[in-house]
């Protein structure tokens, strides 16, 4: 019995091996095809997953601004001088301790209020370089500045959106909060922006927020006919001048926020560049140069993006 | 008693006269005047400390007051670099070799105070006698750099602060003639520059240092284009 249990095993591995070897060896060619079909498909899953993953991968920030006030466009207020001397005082000894504290607060706060009359007069007296061109800047807005972003290189490489409330921007999407603010230099040949931006992550429950800023600084143009060229087509240099800062600093910020990038530890230098009749300094790290752009990080580690004295080169 | 009236007159004039000192007015820089032959040695004295002051606090109690107030600052101050005006002897006499004058400089900081007052009083004539500095240095003109307060300042009215925490540079630059002993160049420094929006930004009040680099920078670029 155990024999025949033996001889049945037997059998079914030489039934086994020879099942094995009446198998046809595969036609390598058609079996690389074969493969090489089924790779050709895997690799264009996989591009289009990287496409995919692209598009993913694009950071979603949704912009919120105060999209129906004015954009503030002012004046430059140049404060390097502004030693207001105040006025000595005799104090009274009479009154005793409490006495002598009264009249140093009363006096405290007349200067203070002073020194607000007097900023706000330079403001107002700022503002007068403005009137050429008060006509383009009511075509500024924030949704012109947003649309502007929209299409601009940075508008592909992220997907920007409009938002007005942190609340319905979809979780795991960033929350971008701008304040932008424009100024005219006194001498009316270029265009300071200074842009805040408060960003956080919409997913997170406790969000750390992104605040920074940065101010650009637009090339001068020609002193003797400024006005003509600012306003010089449609739209203007003017508007072109005020969207393109803004592009570029929206650039800057949303770029540092994105990157994890260790911080330069490049020796600080001291810039400068001329806005208005003055020059002006910066005590700062560059971080990038372009043909006629300086990028640099200030003391504040916010942003300062100069034009450089040379210009560049046009292409063939 | 009309003579006495007079000779109270002259007494109160020749009084109020002494009392009153007359500030060197500037002189522009000519290499006409200089001259083709002239050999400068470039000496700067020791940059001084950044300290903080408070102009106006004027009582020992407001001095008191302004500086407990301003601790802080006064803290920060103290840690501000001077090496890029220390610097500035360096670039001058770099200056004045691209101008195709004979320069040199003295390393260390130069110490004036042995030199002997002048007594003359001819328009431009230095204060001090250089002169003796004429077989010392083997040189025609001394040029001096000389800064005499270097920091953060804030105006005071008694106790109450009228300004905000600007950046103070002063002193002076020019050039003796070693031969006249006069000025040839005199260029007075008084740079003081206020940040731009906040200041009140602790510990590295990063405004108004940077307002202090770019007085720096303020008093270098005059110094330069004076010469030019």
């Amino acid at each position: 019995m155990k024999e025949l249990m033996n001889t049945r095993l037997l059998l079914l591995v030489l039934f086994l091996t020879l099942l094995g070897g009446c198998a046809s060896a595969p036609d390598k060619s058609s079996d690389l095809s074969a493969s090489s079909d089924i790779k050709l498909e895997a690799d264009t899953d996989f591009e289009s997953t990287n496409e995919e993953q692209a598009e993913n991968k694009k950071a979603s920030i949704h912009i919120i601004a105060n999209w129906e006030d004015p954009i503030s466009f002012l004046g430059y207020v140049d404060t390097h001088a502004d030693a207001s001397s105040g006025s000595g005082v005799l104090y009274s000894g009479d009154a005793g301790a409490a006495g002598l504290l009264v009249q140093i607060f009363a006096h405290a706060a007349i200067n203070s209020s002073m020194q607000k009359k007097k900023l706000d007069a330079k403001q107002e007296a700022a503002n007068h370089v403005l009137a050429e061109y008060l006509e383009v800047i009511d075509k500024l807005s924030h949704t012109t500045l947003f649309e502007v972003a929209q299409v601009s290189e940075l508008g592909s490489q992220h997907q920007i959106r409009k938002a007005t409330e942190a609340s319905e921007v979809p979780e795991g999407d960033i929350v971008a909060l701008i304040v932008p603010e424009y100024y005219l230099s006194p001498d009316k040949r270029s265009i300071m922006l200074k842009l805040a931006l408060n960003a956080y992550s919409s997913s997170d429950l406790e969000p750390s927020v992104y605040q920074r800023s940065v101010k650009v600084i637009s090339g001068r143009v020609d002193d003797t006919s400024s006005e003509d060229m600012w306003l010089d087509g449609a739209p203007s240099y003017f508007e072109t001048t005020a969207h393109s800062l803004f592009v570029e600093g929206l650039d800057v910020l949303l770029g540092d926020y994105l990157s994890a990038e260790v911080e330069a530890q490049e020796p600080k230098k001291t810039y400068s560049y001329q806005f208005g009749e003055r020059k002006r300094y910066e005590r700062a790290t560059l971080l990038k140069e372009t043909c006629d752009r300086l990028y640099l990080k200030d003391l504040k580690k916010d942003f300062v993006v100069i034009p450089t004295t040379s210009e560049c080169e046009v292409g063939i | 008693m009309r003579v006495t009236k007079v000779l109270f007159l002259i007494f109160f004039v020749s009084f109020t006269v002494a009392c009153t000192t007359v500030s060197q007015q500037a002189v522009q820089f000519s290499p006409t005047v200089v001259g083709d032959g002239a050999s400068i040695t470039v000496a700067m004295t020791e940059v001084p400390e950044p300290v903080m002051a408070y102009p106006g606090a004027g009582c020992l109690l407001c001095l008191g007051v302004a500086a407990s107030a301003n601790s802080s600052l006064s803290k920060h101050t103290k840690t501000l670099p001077i090496e890029d005006l220390e610097k500035m002897g360096a670039e001058v006499r770099d200056a004045l070799v691209a101008k195709g004058l004979q320069a040199n400089l003295v390393d260390e900081p130069f110490d004036f105070k042995a030199l002997k007052k002048s007594s003359s009083k001819e328009e431009n004539a230095a204060k001090k006698d250089f002169s003796v500095l004429r077989e010392e240095f083997e040189t025609t003109h001394v040029l001096v750099i000389k800064l005499d307060s270097v920091g953060i300042w804030r105006n005071y009215a008694n106790y109450v602060p009228t300004s905000a925490p600007y950046a103070n540079i002063t002193g002076m630059a020019y050039l003796v003639n070693l031969e006249t002993n006069t000025y040839e160049w005199y260029l007075p420094i008084a740079q003081q520059d206020f940040s731009e929006g906040e200041w009140k930004q602790k510990p590295d009040y990063p405004s108004l240092t940077n307002v202090y680099f770019g007085a720096i920078e303020r008093v270098r670029e005059s110094i330069l284009s004076s010469l030019k």
